[in-house]
């Protein structure tokens, strides 16, 4: 049976909540470490992880504004299907910048809307859950 | 020395050596939490928060690529 939850402890180099995801579009996958954070807006991906994908900055057509330190990057919507461990498959649309300063980022919209997440800072591990399955 | 000989001591350094003192305490705790931040350096913070245009944005293109799916 397919587990509904899985769990990470944080990143031991700078011990912040990064978790391993696995992106992929077009027949391409890549694995990256991503930072969930709960006060992003939306999904924020670095320009070199959307062409190791695939993508063509110039055939994408919409345009997204930032905000905060972020405000400066220009951005540009990109559909990814996600996978989180043995969770199943979700389409995450990012904010792909068009600069390689920032990391990957799951914020509100649209990762939180697909999946719940618990995040102990004290135990220093997250839980990702399907959503409506995490029972809390 | 104790925190008892300690207290009385820092009452009498200047408020400029406290502040030090501050910074040298929270530096410390910090190392034992293995956060390893250094006092004055500047740490980006890569957060679009209040982004509701961004979001509205995606929104949108994502119900548009499950109609078009």
């Amino acid at each position: 049976m397919t587990p509904s939850v899985e769990h990470f402890a944080y990143r031991q180099r700078d011990l912040l909540p990064f978790i391993p995801i696995e992106l992929s579009r077009a027949g391409r996958s890549s694995v990256v470490d991503a930072l969930v954070d709960s006060g992003a807006s939306v999904n924020v991906l670095p320009y070199r992880v959307g062409l190791l994908l695939g993508a063509d900055w110039d055939e994408l057509n919409v345009s997204v504004t930032l905000s905060g330190n972020m405000a400066s990057e220009a951005a540009k919507g990109l559909i990814l299907t996600a996978k989180i461990g043995q969770l199943p498959s979700v389409r995450l649309a990012f904010a792909w910048c068009r600069s390689d300063s920032v990391p990957v980022i799951p914020g509100q919209t649209n990762f939180f809307q697909e999946f719940d997440v618990f995040i102990s800072g004290s135990r220093r591990f997250i839980e990702v859950a399907q959503k409506n399955q995490s029972g809390r | 020395m104790s925190y008892d000989e300690l207290v009385p001591q820092i009452a009498l350094l200047p408020r400029q050596d406290k502040l030090r003192l501050l910074q040298v305490i929270a530096s410390d705790l910090a190392h034992e939490e293995g956060l390893e931040l250094v006092p004055g350096e500047t740490y980006p913070v890569w957060s679009p928060f209040d982004a509701g245009q961004a979001s509205e944005s995606l929104l949108q293109l994502l119900s548009q690529d499950e109609g078009d799916s």
